[in-house]
């Protein structure tokens, strides 16, 4: 477990890029945090990293977004679910088995689904910054 | 003689079936959560596919029956085909694919985002392009100038969250329950903007939006100010909110000269951005449009508009169009 200190968006993206490059296809990225924890901001950059040349929104509202980089990355966004059965028909187990990476905030609204090799990153204010938990 | 166009609409959490009457006359607007609510008492549609499945064909009966016709008077059919939720698009449109080649009658693939324009058109009959059309919902924020009907070009959008989003997000940090936009509302007039929170994106020129930032701002004022009257900050953060909006409108006014805006999606409800906007449109010379509240959300009507002028100018849809989870207007190939 590796633990970092962003003192601005600017930096977390930063992270995110680099972060980015440890990422290969069947990856699941688990991401914890409050409400403007930084987790869509955080994404953003994993995403230029992995090669999206698209703005990348917030997926709330949409729940999944696909974008096209060097390989496909698939954004998750849990935030609306609220009861389990609600995530039937968006087939959650077959983006983890598609052959992209897949991105997913508000994770723990779908935990007994995650597969074993997830990667969980979780976030928290501290101070004016982020302090940023990568896991293994 | 009348033509009588049925909209579908499901591309996200709203189930709705609409019949107009040639262009602009509305015979019927069915949206489920009120449908649900007085039909099955105050039961809330979850956010599943299955919720449309259930639901697609009581409410589109509902829609032809209070419009006071049978299925055999219908001259078309109209549904959404992106952008939204693909299990939930991928309800609606088949079902009006089907019901078009049951009835052997036209069928018309409509953008969501077109459908939010052509509800200022149900509003105001009279209008035509160009104007500017800001579309301000909880899953959309675009400006765009409308070139002529179908017609588009888009000006700006937002780099983070939607504008109905940063409303209802806040209104959740505030305590209130999700999705809280409209509770904000009220909450905030009981306020006063005391606080400055900055207005995103006001010191360039773009004509994009972010509201990320602002929801932040939010967040560690409430961690700083513990005591904080949870009114103001209300106030505040919809002053912010509000003024992004009157800066880009302003902005794009000024680079176009369209002497015309119209908003509308969800937040275009809001009260206190309908008399700023109308404000500044005495101030810049031109004239405001902006539909009743049930146009600005999610609705079959403005689907059935769109769907009624897009087969007068560019005939039907073929049957196998898909459903898109993304799409713009600028790239609008439907």
């Amino acid at each position: 477990m590796a633990v970092f200190h962003t003192a601005s968006a600017a930096e977390t993206i930063n992270l995110g890029r680099r972060f980015a490059a440890r990422l290969k296809v069947k990856d699941v990225v688990a991401f914890y945090g409050e409400l403007g924890s930084g987790k869509t901001t955080m994404i953003k950059g994993i995403a230029g990293g992995l090669g999206v040349n698209e703005v990348v929104k917030s997926p709330s509202f949409v729940i999944i977004t696909e974008y096209q980089g060097r390989v496909p990355v698939y954004h998750i966004d849990l935030y609306r679910i609220s009861k389990p059965n609600e995530l039937e028909g968006f087939d959650l187990e077959e983006y983890f088995e598609a052959e992209g990476v897949c991105l997913i905030e508000w994770a723990e609204r779908a935990e007994s689904l995650l597969p074993e090799r997830t990667i969980r990153v979780r976030l928290e204010l501290a101070g004016k910054g982020r302090r940023i938990e990568i896991g293994e | 003689m009348s033509e009588f166009c049925l909209g579908i609409e499901t591309s996200c959490d709203e189930t709705a079936a609409s019949v107009l009457k040639d262009q602009t006359t509305v015979l019927s607007n069915i949206v489920s959560s009120q449908f649900v609510h007085s039909r099955y008492g105050g039961v809330v549609p979850e956010l599943a596919a299955r919720a449309h499945i259930q639901l697609i064909v009581p409410v589109t009966k509902a829609a032809v029956e209070a419009a006071g016709l049978n299925f055999s008077s219908l001259s078309c059919v109209a549904a959404t085909c992106a952008p939204g939720l693909l299990g939930a698009l991928l309800v609606g449109l088949p079902f009006a694919k089907a019901l078009s080649y049951s009835l052997n009658i036209p069928f018309v693939g409509v953008n969501h985002l077109e459908g939010h324009i052509f509800a200022l058109r149900l509003e105001h009959p009279q209008l035509s392009p160009p104007f500017l059309a800001a579309v301000l919902s909880g899953g959309h924020t675009e400006l765009l100038e409308v070139k002529g009907w179908c017609c588009y070009r888009q000006l700006g959008s937002t780099l983070d969250d939607a504008a109905g989003e940063a409303f209802d997000k806040v209104a959740k940090l505030l305590g209130l329950p999700y999705p809280g936009g409209a509770l904000l509302e009220e909450l905030a007039r009981e306020g006063k903007p005391t606080i400055r929170f900055p207005v995103p994106l006001q010191n360039t020129d773009t004509m994009d939006f972010s509201f990320s930032g602002l929801k932040t701002a939010v967040l560690y004022y409430r961690r700083d100010h513990p005591d904080a009257r949870h009114e103001d900050i209300a106030a505040s953060f919809q002053e912010a909110a509000i003024s992004e909006v009157t800066n880009r409108i302003t902005r794009a006014i000024a680079k176009t000269d369209l002497n015309t805006v119209g908003i509308s999606g969800g937040v275009a409800s809001n009260q206190v951005l309908r008399d700023r906007i109308s404000l500044l449109g005495k101030k810049y010379g031109f004239r405001f449009l902006v539909p009743r509240p049930e146009f600005c959300t999610d609705n079959a009507a403005m689907i059935a508009a769109a769907g009624i002028e897009r087969l007068k100018l560019f005939g039907p849809s073929r049957l196998n169009i898909p459903a898109r989870a993304r799409s713009t207007l600028a790239d609008n190939s439907v």
